[in-house]
């Protein structure tokens, strides 16, 4: 029995910025590697992640609603899993697709829709940025918070 | 004198009033990031129904849509 479902991927940067259009091919041919049909599929957003994943700190996600068979949910993750340029990914099952995903993706495809680049932020020397950060805010963030929580 | 503060402190209490979700479309979605981050502490803790005004229903989905949102990065689990 398919279902339709609603696919989440963050996508590393690096792949985003070598086009947009065979980023998104990683994932949706993905789907479709496992006899999903992609309903829709669309750039949901380029933003900088709550916390660093693998070292990056800026990410890329595609929001995708896929009619997929249940049986293959299974050996899609296990696909995902093995993907390096997925960095996150999360499978809900949908009732419907909504209307406002149909829009937007016929909109990203239509001719002349240019989709921003992500910015160059996340180079890969910001790795010793990145552990120098985390030391700083361990350091010094707790005392004063806990103090006022307590209060 | 040992207990001034602690009495001071007594006779000025009041209820601490929240900003709470009240409207009932919200849509509590791992998606709506800006809305789940007035659930959530300054250290990233998931507020209590009493904080948010959910129904027992509703703080459910709200508390997998934090999940979730962590899960993706786009929430920190602490801050």
């Amino acid at each position: 029995m398919s279902r339709i479902y609603e696919i989440m991927v963050l996508l590393d940067n690096n792949v985003v910025r070598a086009g947009w259009k065979e980023a998104k091919a990683i994932a949706t041919g993905l789907f479709e590697k496992h006899g999903g049909k992609v309903l829709s599929a669309r750039r949901w957003d380029e933003r900088k992640l709550a916390y660093p994943i693998r070292l990056r700190r800026r990410g890329t996600y595609l929001l995708a609603y896929v009619e997929l068979a249940a049986g293959s949910v299974a050996t899609l993750r296990r696909d995902l899993d093995l993907t390096e340029n997925v960095m996150r990914y999360i499978i809900l099952s949908a009732e419907t697709v909504p209307a406002e995903e149909l829009e937007l993706t016929q909109a990203e495809n239509a001719a002349g829709y240019l989709v921003p680049p992500p910015p160059p932020e996340d180079a890969p020397e910001a790795v010793e940025y990145e552990d120098a950060a985390v030391e700083a805010v361990a350091e010094d963030e707790v005392p004063a918070e806990l103090a006022e929580e307590e209060a | 004198m040992m207990h001034s503060d602690r009495g001071d402190r007594g006779d000025r209490f009041e209820a601490p009033t929240y900003e709470k979700i009240k409207a009932k479309d919200t849509d509590l979605d791992y998606k709506n990031v800006e809305l789940l981050k007035k659930c959530v502490g300054t250290q990233g803790q998931m507020f209590s129904r009493r904080r948010t005004g959910l129904s027992a229903q509703r703080q459910r989905l709200l508390k997998n849509a934090i999940k979730r949102a962590r899960h993706m990065g786009l929430l920190s689990f602490v801050d």
